[in-house]
């Protein structure tokens, strides 16, 4: 079974569950101009995904990432989940077109209880003991 | 210390794009000689896109930050925790630089975490922890408020509302011209390197907000232009923070706190240093800066 690994600019790793499967990384001019981003921004993203055995394109996301998915014959697209809204809308359109399949990083605590996010003291009270153990994290 | 330059193998030239109606998209290159060699590919390509900015004047180079996981795992393993809980507010201490590739996914929280505590004990590696859980919090806030990370978290505890503040950062701010070392020396490292360090960012967000009295967003908008690690959530929020409208009261700073965390590297050589406008006591600056807020709130 193959599935296509999109990597976004929150997540620039491949998952190890998936590596061997192809991917993908996306540039495209209206994220640039949204995210404020720089040459040195890009340049970053850029080398990072050089260490990577990633295919590199530049169009519109949505399009580009089926246009691969399709080539490719996948039967699915997995990416890393995110909270960026605007990353989270693009996911919602692809997600109308192509089965998608979302992958959680080992997570930096499990809240027990619902957390109050009104200052980070509230937070960190209720989080510190579990912040404070090995997650014996797998990425 | 400049960061190892990762060895590029050989020059392959862009494929020419594909034909109009085919594709979508072009595929990129891969192989190139350096990184000069990449960054004139860049040029070529992403100039147009990233057009003439009002926060970024002058054409950047790629930063001294490498990119890639080998890079972020040799930091990790670099960091010191003990040292790291003593030394992390003055701006040579021994602060880890690994936010641009926490920011990206690059190395995880926990993987970070994890790391430091096979190496310390809970008690030495706490502050470092500490300070990961920041970005944990802040993502946990954005999941929850989305574009509201944009938005005035809460009013202004500074005496004054959002309209007393100017919209836009002082063309002297952003081209390091404004005659203080600091702040100059601060905006040339910003645009140059798309890093910081996190007490500098503070005295800068300070500055504008309070001492310019510029709205966070101006200077939030400013640093994300630059910073390899921006984000809108760590990024906005700290700014936010700084600006009291996610805290419960203002963050200022003075000459002592700098020149003291700097090791005078600043303001010994500051044109300004005889006609310093921070150096002040905290009290005098908080008479001087929030004159409207109620005397039992000033700290």
């Amino acid at each position: 079974m193959t599935t296509l690994v999109w990597l976004h600019d929150d997540a620039l790793r491949i998952p190890p569950d998936l590596r061997g499967q192809p991917a993908l990384y996306v540039f495209d001019d209206e994220t640039i101009r949204a995210r404020h981003y720089g040459l040195k921004r890009i340049g970053f993203i850029y080398e990072t995904l050089l260490t990577l055995p990633v295919e590199i394109r530049r169009g519109p996301t949505v399009e580009t990432v089926l246009e691969i998915a399709r080539r490719e014959g996948a039967e699915a697209i997995a990416l890393t989940g995110t909270p960026c809204p605007h990353l989270t809308a693009t996911i919602e359109q692809v997600k109308a077109r192509y089965p998608v399949r979302m992958i959680e990083p080992t997570p930096f605590v499990v809240p027990h209880k619902k957390l109050d996010l009104k200052r980070f003291s509230r937070y960190w009270h209720k989080v510190k003991d579990q912040a404070l153990e090995p997650s014996a994290s797998l990425f | 210390m400049a960061p190892a330059m990762p060895i590029f193998e050989e020059e392959i030239v862009a494929d020419d794009p594909p034909p109009q109606g085919e594709q979508a998209s072009e595929e990129l290159a891969r192989d190139f000689r350096d990184r000069k060699d990449l960054e004139t590919y860049l040029h070529a390509l992403f100039d147009d896109v990233v057009g003439s900015h009002a926060d970024r004047p002058h054409q950047e180079t790629l930063s001294p930050f490498p990119g890639g996981r080998a890079e972020a795992i040799d930091r990790l393993a670099a960091v010191k925790p003990a040292q790291y809980k003593r030394t992390r507010n003055h701006l040579d201490g021994a602060v880890s630089r690994l936010s641009p590739y926490i920011r990206h996914g690059i190395l995880s929280l926990s993987e970070a975490r994890d790391d430091v505590l096979e190496r310390s004990s809970p008690a030495t590696a706490e502050k470092f922890v500490n300070e990961l859980a920041w970005r944990d919090y802040w993502q946990r806030v954005y999941a929850k408020i989305g574009h509201g990370v944009w938005e005035d978290r809460e009013e202004y505890k500074t005496g004054f509302v959002a309209a007393d503040y100017a919209d836009t950062l002082p063309p002297a701010l952003v081209a390091g011209e404004t005659g203080l070392a600091c702040m100059d020396g601060f905006a040339r490292e910003l645009e140059e390197t798309g890093y910081l360090h996190n007490h500098a960012r503070m005295w800068v967000a300070a500055y504008v907000v309070h001492f310019l009295r510029v709205k966070w967003q101006a200077g939030a908008r400013w640093f994300l232009a630059h910073l390899l690690d921006g984000d809108p959530a760590s990024n906005n929020l700290s700014w936010q923070w700084v600006a009291s409208t996610f805290s419960r009261k203002p963050y200022i700073w003075n000459r002592e706190n700098l020149d003291r965390n700097t090791d005078g590297r600043y303001c010994a050589a500051c044109p300004a240093r005889d006609r310093c406008p921070l150096d002040k006591s905290y009290e005098a600056l908080t008479d001087e800066l929030f004159p409207n807020r109620p005397v039992e709130e000033r700290t």
